[in-house]
């Protein structure tokens, strides 16, 4: 795809590297090297490390390269990095991480926590050093609040702020307030992301807006990229959207913090290019039956889903949507939708609770309010057409009459002369 | 109705028909009837290959059993394929609305100079007068080939192309790796974002789809009506390129009328 034109091209990849590429992953290896020593320097931030927690936790040192293996292929770079994404993994507990909930519902804190089998990821972002997250911590009200300023205060410029949520803009931000002070969302994202080294929005809704933003949008909510930029403050930011956020990727953007010291490259909603860079339709375990046009009719059609046919016609939107669930799967890899058996909503794109809705139809199927009527493209099309049928026929028949009058009139004058 | 079409031979006949005697002048080319056919049977195979492409059915009834047919990468492919011969005709005559002269050379078009129309009140008060038969001649434009409703309809037709043409590069595009859609869509990204990503500019291309239908439905009435109702041999020109000249209101003498009825 070309998209993906990263630092870590899958085309290069794909063949024998060559000298070029090789010269060219070199040099990443050698800024990787030089940012993990410099991770390495730092001071532990907690007074574990993952290597025991591993151990703790029954994971051999076999299974965690296996997993650092395939972390390394998602994120497109060659296999020369395997070791140093181990590396990068072991030393991201050395970055300072302050989790912020906005307007949520806290599901992607939740996939991320709630895995009943958690994977080595799932591991490491236990293990990062979270120095703030409402989901998590045992502090509740003022106390939270001084762990937060004291975390900002520590760590001002090199943390990496999470949000989760979206920033509602109505009423003076007063759809949200956070801690015993009543901080509104837009106050509390303004001193979080004006401290921090670089911004991860998890989520759709903390990277479009979401479902609190779908029309009619009632508290006038904003992507943080979005609100960042009414507030003129200039941040890195990286979206991470789907709802819930796949752990894999908020892991593999960590990995590529601490291995790099930047964020990946991004498309151009904003999202990693590793990650969204095909769709879920370039993906997709059924797309052998989307091209031989072998479809789900609907959910009555049992032949058709028992033989895993594709789920186009039952309104998957996987033709729109970027996204990497049909490679990394949900829950420690086990499944995703479509394998389930219903069709992709879409939800890692901008507005999709209004764009890619009814989730049920294809896309030709989508409303528009015309007229207080909701009806979709086509109907209006139809309605269009039929409205020039009848103008049509009219004017036919008023041009019959008016020539008919003419012709009479025509031939008066002439029965005269005769005369 | 003078209408000359840019470029085109010139020649003029007169044709006794019952009724009245028609001035019959040449006024669409070869490339020019040619390019109205192939426009013609390509936007109806988009059309039709669109709608399967929104709502396939055909695959389970042909192949129940494997998946040897392919129909629906089948069907987009000539999709594609014929959106690009499309687009290619498009731009042609775009270019040659921009930039080609009275003179058939490199310039200022001759088309795009006749733009005042649009703007004046008088002629649009002509043209409905016409349509809603509340004057029995045409009006007769010294300065254009084109009514402003005509101009404004076919601007607009046009711009409707680059809007189709423009969506289905994007939409083309993630189906293919590398190529030209690929190339497009990388330099349309903007339009994409803007837009508000895949699903938008689906939404769009099916909506101008729906323009092309309502177009041709009231092309064809308009150019039958007027072809009757002028005795304009409007439709007859556009396969054999001769079209009626108004003989009343044409500045064609009456020595030069004489002239092509001794031929």
């Amino acid at each position: 795809m070309s998209r993906a034109r990263t630092q870590a091209d899958p085309e290069a990849i794909d063949r024998t590297l060559d000298e070029a590429s090789i010269e060219h992953y070199e040099r990443l290896a050698a800024e990787a090297d030089q940012h993990l020593d410099k991770l390495a320097a730092q001071a532990p931030l907690k007074d574990t490390t993952l290597e025991y927690q591993l151990r703790k936790r029954g994971v051999t040192r076999r299974e965690f390269l296996k997993m650092t293996a395939v972390m390394t292929a998602t994120m497109a770079l060659p296999s020369m990095f395997d070791l140093r994404v181990a590396r990068a993994a072991e030393l991201a507990t050395r970055l300072p991480v302050i989790w912020q909930e906005l307007q949520s519902c806290t599901g992607n804190s939740m996939a991320l926590i709630r895995n009943s089998n958690p994977g080595v990821d799932e591991l490491i972002l236990d293990l990062i050093s979270l120095e703030y997250a409402e989901v998590l911590m045992a502090p509740s009200g003022q106390a939270a609040e001084d762990v937060l300023e004291a975390s900002i205060e520590r760590y001002r410029g090199e943390y990496i702020a999470v949000f989760e949520g979206s920033v509602p803009m109505a009423d003076d931000g007063n759809f949200l307030t956070i801690g015993p002070a009543g901080h509104t969302g837009i106050e509390v994202v303004k001193h979080v992301a004006e401290n921090s080294a670089a911004i991860i929005a998890a989520g759709t809704c903390a990277a479009y807006g979401g479902i609190p933003a779908a029309r009619p949008n009632p508290t006038a909510a904003l992507g943080i990229a979005d609100f960042l930029n009414t507030q003129r403050i200039n941040k890195p930011v990286v979206n991470l959207p789907a709802c819930p956020v796949s752990s894999t990727n908020v892991v593999g953007t960590i990995l590529e913090y601490a291995l790099f010291g930047r964020l990946p490259s991004l498309d151009a909603f904003g999202r990693p290019l590793w990650a969204y860079g095909d769709r879920i339709h370039d993906k997709c375990e059924r797309r052998g039956h989307f091209d031989a046009g072998q479809f789900v009719e609907g959910w009555s059609d049992t032949e058709g889903l028992k033989a895993g046919l594709c789920l186009y016609k039952v309104g998957c939107k996987g033709p729109m949507a970027y996204n990497n669930c049909g490679v990394v799967r949900y829950n420690d890899g086990t499944s995703w939708p479509i394998m389930a058996g219903h069709g992709c909503i879409g939800c890692s794109e901008p507005g999709f609770w209004d764009t890619l809705t009814p989730f049920e139809v294809p896309l030709a199927g989508r409303r528009y309010p015309v007229f207080g009527i909701d009806a979709d493209a086509d109907t209006i099309g139809a309605v269009a057409l039929g409205a020039a049928a009848v103008g049509i026929v009219a004017h036919a028949g008023a041009t019959m009459v008016k020539s008919a009058t003419e012709q009479r009139a025509a031939k008066k004058p002439e029965a005269k002369k005769e005369q | 109705m003078a209408t000359r079409a840019v470029g085109a031979k010139r020649s003029a006949v007169v044709v006794e028909r019952p009724g009245r005697p028609a001035l019959v002048v040449y006024v669409f080319g070869r490339y020019i009837r040619a390019a109205h056919w192939i426009r013609n049977a390509l936007l109806i195979w988009l059309v039709l290959s669109g709608i399967y492409i929104g709502n396939p059915f055909l695959a389970r009834v042909l192949y129940p059993e494997t998946a040897e047919g392919f129909v629906m990468a089948q069907i987009r492919g000539w999709h594609v394929a014929a959106g690009w011969i499309l687009l290619a005709f498009t731009l042609a005559r775009i270019y040659q609305f921009l930039f080609v002269n009275r003179e058939g050379k490199l310039g200022i078009g001759a088309e795009l100079r006749m733009a005042p129309i649009m703007f004046s009140w008088k002629a649009w008060r002509d043209q409905l007068a016409f349509y809603l038969l509340m004057r029995r001649d045409h009006p007769h434009f010294t300065y254009s080939n084109y009514g402003p409703l005509q101009f404004l309809v076919y601007t607009m037709l046009y711009a409707s192309l680059l809007v189709i043409s423009i969506t289905g590069i994007i939409l083309a595009s993630p189906y293919v790796s590398g190529g030209l859609a690929s190339f497009g869509a990388d330099l349309l990204r903007p339009i994409e974002v803007w837009m508000g990503g895949l699903s938008n500019v689906r939404a769009v291309h099916r909506f101008v789809m729906w323009f092309f239908v309502l177009f041709t439905v009231a092309h064809i009435y308009m150019a039958v009506w007027n072809s009757i109702r002028t005795g304009g041999l409007i439709i007859e020109g556009i396969v054999s390129g001769f079209k009626a000249d108004d003989v009343e209101t044409t500045h064609v003498s009456k020595e030069e009328l004489d002239k092509g009825k001794a031929q």
